[in-house]
This record gives C-alpha cells, sequence and structure tokens, in this order.
C-alpha cells in the first residue's frame, strides 16, 4: 500500500540507459520506456523523499494540483513496483 | 589540481620533417597524427611519442611488430625509432582499414544489439579514441572528416553501453557478496563497479580511454561532469570514504553512486 508519507527507494538490481532522450529501466526479464513525467518522478525517488514530496515537485513541474500529482505519482511507483524495479515497502 | 599542458605547447616542430627524414612516412601518406599523452599534453620526460600514419598502401619498410585487428588486412605494421633518447612508435592504418572500423560502429549495428565487445578490438577502439584526441602534424583535413563521423557514429553508445554493464555486473555482485557477509569482496567489486560507472559517464561526454584506467582522474578533470564534484569523485576512486570498521556502508554508498550516474550516463 503507498500512501503520501511512503519513502519509495530505487531497487539497486534494476538497470537503466538513457537512449535518444528516452530512459528505459530494466529487471532481469523486462525494459521499460518511462516518459517524460515517469522519468520526472524517477528522478525525484532518492530514498529520502515521501510520495507527497515527489508530488509537490510534480504538480510546480506540470502545473497540475497536488492532490492529482500525489495520486498520479504513487500510481506510477506502485506500477514500477510491481515490475521489481522500486521498493515501496518503507 | 593538475593542469593540462597544451599539446600544441609541447615541442611537436619537426616531428613531421624528423619521420620523413628517417624514411618513416610513406609517399602515399593521408594523415600523420601525434596521439596518445603527447597530443594529450599529459606526458611525462619518459614517455614515448605516439604516431599513427594512416595510407593508401601497406607499410613496405621496416617494422618491429604488429597489433592483430579484426578488419583487412588483419594487422597495423609498428615501427620503432629512437628520437633524443625519446622511443617513439608509429603504427600504419590504411585508410581502408580505418573504413572497415568506422563501419563497425555503425548505428544499425549498434541496434542490432551486437555486444561492443564483440565489435572493436583494443587496437581499434584505441585508433577511433585517439581520434578525438589527436594532434595532426598533416592531413587535418582527413581528421576533421574523421573526427565528424565519429561524432554521428554509435562509438559513444557502444563504449557507454559497455562500460554501464560492467558496472551493473559489478553492483550485482557487490550486493551478492554483502547478502552473503564477504564484505572484503563486496567492498573490491563496488570499487570496480564504481570505475565502469565513471568510465560510462565520461564516455557519454565524449572522453573515451577507459581501457586505460590510469588516465580516468585526468579525464574527469577535462569532462567536468556536473553529476559529482572531483573532490567526491576522487574520495571513492581512492576509497577514502571506506571506514574499515563498517566497510558495508562505503559499499552501499558506492552502489548508490553508481545508479545515479547511470542515469546520467546517456549511451
Amino acid at each position: 500500500m503507498v500512501g503520501p508519507d511512503t519513502v519509495p527507494r530505487r531497487r539497486l538490481g534494476a538497470r537503466v540507459r538513457k537512449y535518444r532522450g528516452k530512459l528505459f529501466v530494466a529487471t532481469a526479464d523486462r525494459a521499460l520506456e518511462l516518459d517524460e513525467c515517469a522519468e520526472f518522478v524517477f528522478r525525484q525517488v532518492d530514498g529520502s523523499r515521501t510520495v507527497r514530496q515527489i508530488g509537490e515537485q510534480v504538480a510546480v513541474t506540470y502545473g497540475i494540483s497536488l492532490d492529482r500529482a500525489v495520486r498520479d505519482s504513487a500510481g506510477l511507483l506502485v506500477e514500477l513496483a510491481g515490475h521489481q524495479i522500486m521498493d515501496i515497502d518503507g | 589540481m593538475v593542469q593540462r599542458r597544451s599539446a600544441r605547447q609541447a615541442d611537436l616542430t619537426g616531428c613531421l620533417a624528423e619521420l620523413q627524414r628517417r624514411g618513416l612516412v610513406p609517399d602515399d601518406w593521408i594523415a600523420v597524427l601525434c596521439v596518445g599523452s603527447v597530443a594529450l599534453g599529459w606526458d611525462n620526460p619518459g614517455s614515448d611519442y605516439d604516431f599513427v600514419v594512416v595510407s593508401t598502401s601497406e607499410w613496405a619498410g621496416d617494422r618491429a611488430g604488429s597489433v592483430p585487428v579484426q578488419v583487412r588486412p588483419r594487422s597495423v605494421p609498428i615501427a620503432v625509432t629512437t628520437v633524443d633518447n625519446r622511443r617513439w612508435e608509429i603504427k600504419f592504418w590504411l585508410d581502408t582499414q580505418v573504413d572497415q572500423v568506422f563501419a563497425k560502429v555503425s548505428h544499425a549495428r549498434f541496434e542490432s544489439g551486437r555486444a561492443p565487445s564483440r565489435e572493436l578490438v583494443d587496437a581499434e577502439e584505441l585508433f577511433l579514441e585517439r581520434l578525438t584526441t589527436c594532434v595532426p602534424l598533416c592531413g587535418a583535413d582527413w581528421v576533421e572528416r574523421r573526427q565528424t563521423a565519429l561524432a554521428r557514429s554509435a562509438f559513444r553508445a557502444f563504449t557507454v553501453t559497455r562500460s554501464l554493464a560492467q558496472a551493473d555486473a559489478s553492483v550485482e555482485d557487490a550486493l551478492g557478496q554483502l547478502a552473503e557477509g564477504d564484505v572484503i569482496s563486496a567492498v573490491l567489486a563496488a570499487r570496480i563497479a564504481f570505475g565502469h560507472a565513471i568510465d560510462a559517464l565520461l564516455e557519454s561526454r565524449g572522453r573515451y580511454g577507459s581501457r586505460s584506467a590510469k588516465w580516468r582522474a585526468r579525464r574527469f578533470q577535462e569532462a567536468n561532469p556536473p553529476h559529482l564534484s572531483f573532490e567526491r569523485y576522487w574520495a571513492f576512486e581512492t576509497m577514502a570514504g571506506l571506514d574499515p570498521a563498517a566497510p558495508e556502508r562505503w559499499v552501499e554508498q558506492v552502489v548508490e553512486v553508481c545508479k545515479n550516474l547511470s542515469l546520467e550516463a546517456e549511451l
């Protein structure tokens, strides 16, 4: 379960490649291409920021409401966790 | 901080004439390049002078040896001479060999998923790397044309991909060893991973030469990447922050830094 106070962490086993301006994140069996906003969220994850703090950055950068930014960020982080790219247990 | 001395400050005056006087420049030359530490201005009084001669026909003069390449012909002849107690080494490349090396680093080849280590052998990679930093003694137009082609090629993508793959593999080693309590091996694996991650970052900024780790700090100074200060880089490189009482913390820090650097090393 991801809440606003969850502190996500990137899994150190995930592999990251930046190619032709796009960010790809891969685990052992599959690679995901992150769009610009997803890359922004991914880069905000530093092991200390909460989902709310990440959402605040998203809201400011993309000019959307804080509620929506937190909700969208949380959704993405859950998806990445499902692909073994993110830990959201903390 | 070590200052770079411009190669043009080094005394290259007369080198071409000396090579010609010793019969080391064929009549059909296309370019003669000073390469390596002298070209970079990183030489010291004991450094060799390294030159590359590019021509249209095979070197027919005396040779001290040759290096294997995976293009045709299969080797690059080497001549060695001594000038004022300095060793001069000259490699003789054919323009057609250079064409073949460039064909190996096309974007089509890269996107086909070929492993970089299967594309370029050491001598070929060294040639391309040195092309970016050489000082032409003659044939400057040829050099400029080849440098432009190299910048448009997938050479950067190949080298960055290789370094990132090596960094990832060493990170996996370090994490696995840490999990098993093999901390001393994890420290060394993390140290190796860091070197590869820095190489990837520098290669992504066009500073090649990862096969020669001794120049990594100099390359870092020149690239001056905004993602990591030289002081922080040097602390990891020299393992200055390693606490013998808690080495696992250093391993975790290094792994984290490696992963963050891989975000910045664009292929």
